[in-house]
């Protein structure tokens, strides 16, 4: 296969990622493994509370430890370990990664962006410090990546302050801010979800053109699956802290496999349909407060089994050649014999 | 900016005019006069102290009279201390308590904020309840508990600072800390509010994805906002802390002017009354004109706008 030549930028192996709270140990993302290729974009898929975000930012070591409590089996970034003997993350090299070879944007630019610091101060400090470079230097830096993704008049406007933007303006600093010491993996929180329509766009019109113009790799989390199926190559699905589909994208839409994959789907919106009410999905997400000993979907899932209450389902290939997998006992059986 | 502030300060007239009006008519309702004592003072006598100080003219002329001496500056003589006019009082014992004041305030902003901020860093651990639990009594002991204390074990017993008086450095220790305990209390609380509000900001996480070391993260990105509600707290609290506390005054026998606040209300010392309600509204709305600024330059969204 052509993909597996690329280089391997991130590769996760049984990530763990608990809270402790008052009212017991929430099980947010439940041994997820999964390898992300240089230059692809991925899009990680689910809903609330599906453990989507909290993985990626549990892998960069943005939540508190206590409550939260993270460990993997491995996480590797381009080869190296970023992980201590135990098997929990290193925080000293994760910081060096965090806004230098790995940067995030998140949902809200209006939120994201400090409103007491200029635009120049929130893009200049993280090339400042990864990197060791003279003011001056970040100051042309900083104008070109603003440039880049579409701010005219840069050098006059990174003086501005972020209420000074609107808010695409401001989603598109934070795409030029993360991409400020050319990191190699990006990974997109829900980058267009505070924002309108016309706007998500244009945002994933802009993250499309860096990943083809400067091969970042693109990690994108979304609840949409209408939203990434126009930029990524492979789709991941997440539910109840587990993924239970991945593969690349049009075996995703076109040989969907798991039940909630296909309840995913059946809700986006179509516009040749006339119906006056949108198809969902019954019920609500498990609860995390326990571990489950079966498949998370069960409750909600149309086609359940009673084989579904035996253990957790693996995470199997239904097509090992594009490399589809599933977590469901109806591709466990006519896998298995 | 400047225009802002000029209009601002202009703003100030009317409301002190208000002020005064309103606590000139209060004080004459109220029943006795400064020269009401015990003893019965001969009629005669009685008429010309009146005339002397213009008390026998109607209440409106005497209204007017006040104000025409208040543009030109003069808060009038005393009417319980003969010899003295009101200029003089205040112009004497309000510097000490500002000094006091002063000193009070700075130490409850600094150590405040700085106890706060680490309580909230630390939060949920025995540190953050150790300092919580101490702010606690802090807002709970009353001065007038704490100041005698003080000076009994620090100044009777290990005689290591004088009881009481003024004059020298070591006068200002006791009082100085016995004021400045409550507001540092309530600072810290504030403080540690703030911060824990302020880094739950998505920014902060934004900061920290950049890989940035934690005392940047706090310096440059949670320290502005965090400060902003510290200064809102602490600008009319300074006017009220540097016009002096009559507790404090008395207990370490300072001649400071909160004791003249409520002498001069029982003594119906008519003018001292005034001057220090004149003193102290002066003080709230320079302080908060003050918070106003600060808050701008703490603050980008925050413009202090030219009126169009």
């Amino acid at each position: 296969m052509e993909t597996n030549k690329k280089k391997i930028v991130l590769e996760v192996e049984e990530l763990y990622t608990k809270f402790t709270t008052d009212e017991g140990v929430v099980h947010a993302v439940n041994g997820i493994s999964y390898s992300i290729r240089e230059g692809e974009i991925v899009g990680i898929v689910g809903e609330s509370g599906s453990g989507k975000s909290v993985s990626n930012l549990a892998l960069l070591g943005l939540l508190a430890t206590p409550p939260a409590k993270i460990y993997a089996k491995k996480l590797e970034f381009l080869g190296e370990s970023l992980l201590t003997k135990e098997g929990f993350l290193d925080q000293k090299k994760l910081r060096k990664l965090r806004g230098n070879k790995i940067s995030m944007i998140f949902q809200d630019p209006m939120t994201s962006l400090n409103p007491f610091l200029s635009i120049r101060t929130q893009m200049l400090e993280a090339v400042m410090f990864h990197r060791k470079i003279s003011k001056e230097k970040a100051m042309d830096l900083a104008v070109e990546k603003l440039t880049l993704v579409g701010i005219a008049d840069a050098r006059e406007r990174i003086n501005y302050y972020p209420h000074e933007f609107s808010g695409g303006m401001r989603q598109r600093v934070m795409i030029a801010m993360a991409l400020m010491c050319d990191p190699l993996l990006l990974i997109a929180d829900e980058p267009t979800t505070a924002l309108d329509v016309t706007i998500q766009a244009q945002i994933i019109e802009l993250l499309q053109e860096i990943n083809e113009k400067l091969q970042t790799t693109i990690i994108f989390i979304t609840h949409d699956l209408g939203v990434i199926a126009g930029i990524s190559e492979r789709i991941m699905v997440m539910y109840g802290g587990s993924i239970v589909e991945s593969g690349q994208t049009e075996d995703i839409f076109a040989h969907t496999s798991h039940p909630y994959t296909k309840g995913l789907l059946a809700s986006i919106p179509k516009l040749d349909e006339d119906k006056d009410r949108l198809n969902t999905i019954e019920g609500s997400p498990p609860f995390l407060l326990k571990t489950l000993d079966f498949c998370p979907f069960y409750d909600r899932c149309e086609q359940r089994m009673d084989s579904c209450l035996e253990g957790i389902p693996p995470y199997i290939f239904t097509n090992v050649e594009n490399e589809h997998k599933v977590a469901c006992r109806l591709f466990d059986e006519q896998n298995g014999k | 900016m400047l225009g802002y502030i000029i209009r601002r300060v202009l703003g100030m007239i009317p409301v002190l005019l208000i002020i005064i009006t309103i606590t000139f008519f209060l004080m004459r309702s109220a029943p006795g006069g400064p020269f009401d004592s015990e003893k019965t003072i001969p009629d005669e006598v009685r008429k010309n102290i009146e005339a002397k100080y213009h008390l026998d003219e109607p209440v409106y002329q005497q209204y007017l009279r006040y104000v025409w001496s208040i543009v030109q500056g003069d808060l009038g003589p005393s009417y319980k201390y003969s010899d003295r006019t009101v200029n003089s009082i205040i112009g004497e014992s309000f510097p000490v308590s500002f000094q006091i004041g002063f000193l009070a305030m700075f130490i409850a902003v600094t150590f405040g904020t700085y106890l706060g901020f680490i309580a909230a860093l630390k939060q949920n651990t025995v540190i953050d309840y150790t300092l919580m639990s101490f702010a606690i009594v802090g807002i709970s002991v009353p001065n007038m508990v704490l100041g005698p204390i003080l000076a009994v074990i620090v100044g009777v017993y290990l005689k290591w600072l004088p009881v009481a008086g003024w004059g020298s450095w070591e006068h200002y220790i006791l009082p100085v800390i016995t004021l400045s305990c409550y507001y540092l209390a309530i600072v810290a609380r504030i403080a540690r509010g703030s911060m824990l509000e302020v880094i739950r900001q998505e920014y902060i996480q934004t900061a920290r994805s950049k890989g940035l070391p934690e005392r940047v993260i706090l310096l440059r990105h949670a320290l502005k906002g965090a400060l902003l509600p510290i200064v809102s707290y602490c600008g009319p609290a300074s006017a009220f802390i540097i016009t002096g506390s009559i507790v404090i005054e008395q207990i370490f026998s300072i001649p400071g002017v909160g004791r003249y606040f409520v002498q001069g209300a029982t003594d119906r010392d008519y003018t001292l009354v005034m001057g220090t309600v004149i003193l102290v509204s002066i003080l709230v709305m320079v302080f908060n004109l003050l918070v106003d600024i600060a808050y701008c330059f703490l603050d980008p969204r925050i413009k202090l706008h030219e009126k169009k």
